[in-house]
């Protein structure tokens, strides 16, 4: 994730003055070749590209590659002007341009090992750009001004045209090639290889419509919002490597068939040409950036937050498991102690014990259902037809003993087959039914049990006459540890509804407290139909 | 009739956990069986049991192992593995006595030919109830074994 493998593979040469040499050659070689596309070719770009490549080697090789940058800047302006000192300065106006960039970078960047992910990070180079390259552009103004270059009227332009080309030049270009150097962030498959294929070509073909030729009663249509499609479907399906090659590409397209010519953006006035060029590159730029680096924030949150909840779901595992151990020595001693030596204790130490003893037992079912609760919440489940009912009958015959010695009815419905793990299913039954018959109230309990259709899913109610429970708390029962009555009014670790709230969303149903009232309990919960088949009403 | 004059029977517990061993000890002397018990507090030591090496070379072969799972370093399937697989020792009765409630550990258990897989129990009179089915398998070997040997005993 970070850049420092890429960083790494050039470190080498970051040590050597090659490093600089490599710097000042590239920064010349992409200067010359920029301006081939100026308009008027020769003299001002849309977009200077040295500058981002400047604040990139900056960036991967540290503040060592100055010389370099200033080498190549003074080369290309002599190569234009061969003028000596004023090549000099405007070579100094470049790197104090990327110096100015690299130091407001490293200084907010949220990790200077990544740079560039996190959106306040493209922030960070927008403004960056634009605070840096007032430098270059104002220094480059004051030389144009002291050799004569200049005349008064056009000074505005010329330097807002200069600023913006720089600023453009590192918005499209550092990102680049930091993109590149670092590892790629995309997972290719061959479908993805056929995606990247299909929108390069779609791309393309668009861009030459838009920049190339279609023209509508003898003027080119505006219709450059068409590339912005590309743009987000680039920067949400792919990265930063990806949505910057992606600018480039239109970047350049943009610029030669603007300067040939071509397109929307050609004006009466070259300098308005480039002022609608810079604009829109930046644009499509930012835009790029901002919405990948927050796609991939999101990515990675995700990851993070999976990673997490499966920790945790470990750790709930890993202590309950652990807690067993020592619980059932406290269990298995304090009896042995009742047993074997409650004679030896007087009323206030037999008291103490009596204590231990439930304290004890109480543990042991807290634990056994945290287990429980860890167990279907990342156990396998097996997701196949399945009759409901049988599932009922299993739960139905492990509660037999309860319903029998208190005198419970319990009446059903023939019930329905749908996709569901049978045996979690009837932990659910069971926990519900049980339920019932625990918050009885005076009377013996009479609990039914009933499905309906509904949609895809058939839809199962669970009711009973019992004590009810306040419509207010119908959503936190199913919370963990929540109990509504009294800790010793009723056994059980309060996990009861969670687990069954747990089994259900993972059946891709939902569970909910239907009606809370006094002689009319109903819970309700749903579970996808098995296809086709209709044999609940039978 | 006088009593069959037994031999007490040898039992080797691997158990790391001193409360399971004492409380393993409360449930065999309710079994009504005599029993010489060794507890060994990890796999490898009761490897060396069981193969009566070092300082066990004087120890009998025990009619019996109970074999705690979780166990500091090894695990007690590393035991189990070690007596099914040896040719001198995999008749020795092996009942697995553990905490665990992973079905995945149960049948890893009978995988490894375990003669039993007891889930520790919570009281004296349950985990005596668990443990005469464990000495079942120890008592049913050595009634073979002397057969086998030819010295009815009276």
């Amino acid at each position: 994730m970070g850049t420092e493998p890429g960083a790494r593979r050039f470190a080498g040469l970051a040590n050597a003055p090659a490093g600089m040499v490599a710097t000042a050659v590239m920064y010349f070689a992409v200067a010359k070749l920029s301006l081939i596309f100026a308009i008027p070719p020769g003299y001002a770009t849309a977009v200077w590209p040295p500058s981002g490549i400047a604040l990139a080697v900056l960036l991967l090789w540290g503040a060592r590659m100055l010389p370099g940058v200033w080498a190549g800047a003074t080369a290309v302006n002599f190569s234009i002007a061969h003028a000596v000192v004023p090549s000099l300065a405007i070579g100094i106006g470049n790197t104090l341009e990327a110096l100015t960039a690299w130091l407001i970078l490293r200084r907010r960047l949220s990790s200077p090992r990544d740079p560039l992910a996190t959106v306040p990070d493209i922030v960070v180079l927008v403004a960056a750009s634009a605070a840096s390259s007032a430098i270059a552009a104002s220094v480059g103004l004051a030389v144009l001004f002291g050799t004569g270059a200049l005349a008064d009227q056009s000074a505005g332009l010329t330097w807002l045209t200069w600023w913006l080309g720089d600023v453009t030049g590192m918005l499209v270009v550092a990102p680049l090639l930091l993109g590149w150097v670092r590892p790629g962030e995309v997972r290719w498959t061959p479908d993805r290889a056929i995606e990247i294929g299909a929108l390069g070509a779609l791309l393309l073909g668009v861009t030459f419509v838009v920049f190339g030729g279609w023209v509508h009663d003898g003027a080119p249509l505006p219709i450059t919002f068409l590339i912005l499609p590309f743009v987000i479907w680039t920067a949400v399906r792919f990265s930063v490597r990806e949505v910057t090659t992606l600018t480039v590409t239109v970047g350049v397209a943009a610029v030669s068939l603007t300067v040939t010519g071509h397109g929307p953006f050609v004006a009466a006035d070259p300098q308005q040409a480039l002022l609608l060029l810079q604009g829109f590159i930046g644009t499509i730029a930012v835009t790029g950036l901002v919405l990948t680096v927050l796609v991939h924030e999101r990515i990675r949150v995700a990851e993070s937050l999976r990673k997490t909840q499966h920790d945790l779901e470990q750790f709930v595992y890993v202590a309950a498991h652990d807690l067993q151990e020592p619980v059932r020595a406290v269990i298995n001693f304090s009896e042995l102690l009742q047993t074997r030596h409650r004679s030896n204790l007087n009323a206030e130490g037999g008291e103490f014990l009596e204590i231990v003893v439930s304290a004890g037992a109480k543990m042991h079912r807290r634990i056994e259902d945290l287990l429980e609760y860890s167990r279907v919440s990342h156990g396998r489940l097996q997701l196949v037809p399945t009759e409901s009912g049988r599932a009922l009958s299993t739960a139905l015959r492990s509660l037999d003993e309860t319903i029998r010695a208190s005198g419970a009815t319990v009446t059903r419905d023939v019930m329905p087959r749908v996709v569901a793990d049978e045996l979690m299913i009837s932990h659910v039954f069971e926990n519900l039914v049980g339920n019932a018959l625990k918050y009885r109230g005076e009377q013996p309990a009479r609990v039914h049990i009933s499905a309906r259709a509904e949609g895809a899913y058939w839809r199962f109610h669970v009711r009973d006459h019992g004590i009810g429970i306040d419509a207010k708390h119908s959503e936190r029962i199913f919370e963990m540890y929540h109990r509504l009555n009294a800790r010793e009014k009723t056994p059980g670790s309060g996990l009861g509804l969670s687990i069954c709230r747990r089994i259900i969303e993972r059946h891709d149903g939902r569970i909910w407290l239907e009606s809370g009232k006094v002689g009319h309990t109903v819970f309700a919960f749903t579970i996808p139909a098995a296809g086709g088949n209709e044999n609940a009403g039978a | 009739m006088l009593e069959p004059e037994t031999e007490p029977l040898s039992i080797l517990l691997v158990e790391d956990n001193a409360a399971d061993a004492r409380m393993i000890r409360e449930a065999l002397d309710g079994c009504d069986v005599a029993y010489d018990l060794h507890v060994a507090v990890d796999a490898e030591e009761g490897l060396e049991y069981v193969r009566q090496q070092g300082r066990f070379a004087n120890e009998p072969r025990p009619n019996l192992v109970l074999l705690d799972l979780m166990l500091p370093g090894d695990s007690g399937f590393v035991v189990l593995d070690g007596i099914k697989r040896s040719g001198d020792l995999y008749h020795i009765p092996v009942v697995v006595l553990t905490g665990s409630r992973l079905e995945q550990d149960l049948q890893k258990s009978f995988s490894l030919s375990a003669d039993g897989h007891i889930r520790k129990p919570l009281g004296l009179a349950p985990y005596i109830q668990e443990l005469k089915f464990a000495l079942s398998f120890a008592t049913a070997w050595n009634v073979e074994n002397s057969q086998a040997a030819g010295t009815p005993k009276h």
